[in-house]
C-alpha cells in the first residue's frame, strides 16, 4: 500500500541513483553477497525508472549518487537513507512505534539545499535489496515441506520515496515486493517491477 | 539412543569443517559472480562512508606514516591496502576483503613506537593476505548447510522437528538473513564479517610478529603492546571493563589472554634479538595531534 499526500507536486524533480544490494541464500540460509546482480539492477533500475518518469514528471534529472554524496548535501542523503530505513521498518515492517499515528517523516527544512543544488522541488530515492535462493535452497524447501517444516526462500523488494525539498516532507512512499515475471536483474523484470513500484506515484 | 548418535555424529561433523585455504597472490582480484566479489562490493560501500566520514583524519603526513608503516609490513601487497587514520579514541584497527583498512587514533595514541604500529599492522595484513574474511564467511555458510543437512535428518528420521535446529544458530547469521532486507541492520552486518576464528587470531598474531620483524622492527614489540592493553583493561574505573577480557577493538572476538601472549612470547625469541623500535619517528608523527586524541580519550571518562 503506497503513502501519498493529497497535493499533486506540478514541479520539477530529481531522481537519485538507484541503490541495489542482491545475495544468493544458499542453502543453510547464510546470503552470499553477489556484485554482478547488484550491479546489473542497479543498471536496469537506473534505466526504467528515469524512462518511467520521464513521461509524468517534467524536467526529471537523475543525480549520479556518488557527486551527490560528495559534498556537504551527501549528509541529506544519508539522513534519508536513514529515515526511509525508519519508515521501512515502523511503518511498513513488523515494528510500530507508539506513538507515531501519522505519516509525517521529514528530513527537516535542510532538504532546500538540495532544491536549490538540483533545481527541484523533489527527489525521488529508490532503494533495492534481496535475496535469491540458491538451486540447494530451494530444493531443501521442497524436500521439507513433505514433512511439513517450512523454509524461507528468498525475497527481493524495491523502496522508492519522494522528498518535497522545500519542505523536507516524505510525501510519497511505497514498497514493491517482487514477484516471479519481475526480477530486477533482468529487462524486462525490471521494467514491471518499476511499474508497480510508480503506480501511484503523484507525478 | 539413535538421537544421542545422531547428535554425536552431528557435533563431530561441525567440528571437523575445514577453514585453511591458500594465502592470495599479491593483486589478485577476485571473479564478479563470486561471494568475495559480493564482500568487496560491501565494504566499497563502507570505505566511500569512511573516507567522507567526520572521523576520517586528514592530515597527510600522520596518514603518510600510517601507510609507510604498512607498506614495509605488507611488501608486495602494499599497492592494493588503504589504510584510513580515523580519530576515534579506542585501540582499534581493521582490515576489510577488500584491503581497505582503519587505524584508530586509540591505538596510535597508546604504541608505545613504530614497532608496535608495525606489529597490529602486520595482524592486520596477515587477516587480508589469508583471506580471513572470506574464510570464515565459507566455513560459516558450510556449517550452516550441515547444520540444515542434520536437521533434515532429524525431521524425516520422525525424531524432532527441524524447527528449533533451523538455519539461524548464530547472531551472525540472523544479521546476515535479515541483513539484505534492512539497510539499517545491513550495515551492522558489516561487523560481523570483522569477526574471525580464534585459529584466525592466532595465524594473524604469528605472521603479525613475523612480518614485523622481517622489516626491520625489534620483536619483542608484539607480547608487550598486547601485555600493555590487557594492563589497561585490568586498571579501568569501570568493574564492568575490569571483568571484561581485553580485546583489540569493537570488532575482535577473541580476548587478548595470557595465552596468546605467550605465544608471541615464545615467537619473539625465535626471531633475531636487535632491531629497531622507531621511538622518535613514531612520536613525530603523532605529535601535532596529541593534544585532541588525548581530549578525546579524557572523554571516556575511563581514568585508570
Amino acid at each position: 500500500m503506497p503513502w501519498a499526500a493529497r497535493s499533486r507536486p506540478p514541479a520539477p524533480a530529481s531522481l537519485l541513483q538507484p541503490e541495489a544490494q542482491l545475495s544468493l541464500l544458499t542453502a543453510g540460509g547464510v546470503a552470499d553477497p553477489r556484485a554482478d546482480w547488484s550491479k546489473a539492477a542497479k543498471a536496469n533500475l537506473s534505466r526504467e525508472l528515469e524512462a518511467q518518469l520521464k513521461t509524468r514528471a517534467h524536467g526529471l534529472k537523475l543525480v549520479d549518487a556518488e557527486t551527490a554524496e560528495a559534498g556537504a548535501n551527501g549528509q541529506l542523503l544519508r539522513l534519508h537513507e536513514a529515515v526511509g530505513n525508519s519508515v521501512l521498518l515502523f511503518s511498513y515492517g513488523p515494528y510500530k512505534l507508539p506513538t507515531k499515528k501519522e505519516f509525517d517523516w521529514t528530513l527537516g527544512q535542510g532538504a532546500q539545499a538540495l532544491a536549490a543544488e538540483h533545481q527541484a522541488d523533489y527527489a525521488m530515492f529508490v532503494q533495492a535489496r534481496g535475496t535469491y535462493a540458491s538451486g540447494a535452497r530451494i530444493a531443501t524447501a521442497v524436500g521439507l515441506s513433505l514433512v511439513g517444516v517450512a523454509v524461507p526462500l528468498g525475497q527481493q523488494q524495491v523502496f522508492a520515496s519522494l522528498v518535497h525539498l522545500k519542505t523536507g516532507k516524505v510525501v510519497w512512499f511505497n514498497v514493491a515486493v517482487a514477484g516471479p515475471q519481475a526480477d530486477m536483474r533482468e529487462a524486462d523484470g525490471a521494467a514491471s517491477l518499476t511499474a508497480s513500484l510508480l503506480k501511484d506515484v503523484p507525478l | 539412543m539413535q538421537r544421542t548418535a545422531l547428535l554425536a555424529c552431528a557435533a563431530a561433523a561441525l567440528a571437523a569443517i575445514p577453514a585453511a585455504a591458500e594465502p592470495r597472490a599479491p593483486g589478485q582480484t577476485p571473479k564478479l559472480d563470486t561471494a568475495e566479489a559480493g564482500m568487496w562490493d560491501v565494504f566499497a560501500k563502507a570505505e566511500a562512508e569512511a573516507k567522507r566520514s567526520a572521523d576520517l583524519n586528514a592530515d597527510p603526513a600522520v596518514n603518510a606514516y600510517v601507510r609507510e608503516v604498512t607498506c614495509r609490513v605488507a611488501q608486495a601487497y602494499c599497492p592494493e591496502l588503504r589504510i584510513y587514520v580515523m580519530d576515534r579514541p579506542i585501540p582499534n584497527a581493521t582490515m576489510a576483503p577488500n584491503g581497505y583498512g582503519e587505524v584508530w587514533s586509540g591505538l596510535l595514541l597508546r604504541a608505545e613506537d613504530e614497532a608496535e604500529l608495525a606489529f597490529v599492522l602486520g595482524h592486520e595484513v596477515t587477516h587480508y593476505v589469508e583471506n580471513h574474511s572470506i574464510e570464515r564467511h565459507t566455513a560459516h555458510k558450510n556449517r550452516q548447510n550441515l547444520v540444515m543437512a542434520l536437521s533434515i535428518g532429524v525431521a524425516v528420521g520422525g525424531a524432532v522437528a527441524a524447527a528449533n535446529t533451523g538455519p539461524y544458530g548464530d547472531p551472525g547469521a540472523v544479521l546476515d538473513a535479515t541483513g539484505s532486507l534492512i539497510d539499517a541492520i545491513y550495515l551492522s552486518s558489516i561487523a560481523a564479517y570483522f569477526r574471525f576464528s580464534r585459529e584466525n587470531e592466532v595465524e594473524a598474531d604469528l605472521q603479525g610478529i613475523r612480518r614485523a620483524s622481517a622489516a626491520g622492527y625489534r620483536g619483542d614489540a608484539a607480547p608487550g603492546s598486547w601485555k600493555d592493553l590487557m594492563a589497561e583493561t585490568a586498571a579501568s574505573d569501570f568493574e564492568k571493563v575490569r571483568r571484561r577480557d581485553a580485546r583489540l577493538g569493537v570488532f575482535d572476538s577473541h580476548p587478548l589472554n595470557a595465552e596468546r601472549v605467550q605465544r608471541l612470547e615464545q615467537e619473539a625469541k625465535a626471531l633475531p634479538s636487535a632491531g629497531q623500535s622507531g621511538r622518535e619517528r613514531h612520536r613525530a608523527a603523532i605529535r601535532p595531534h596529541l593534544a585532541r586524541w588525548l581530549k578525546d580519550d579524557l572523554r571516556r571518562r575511563d581514568f585508570g
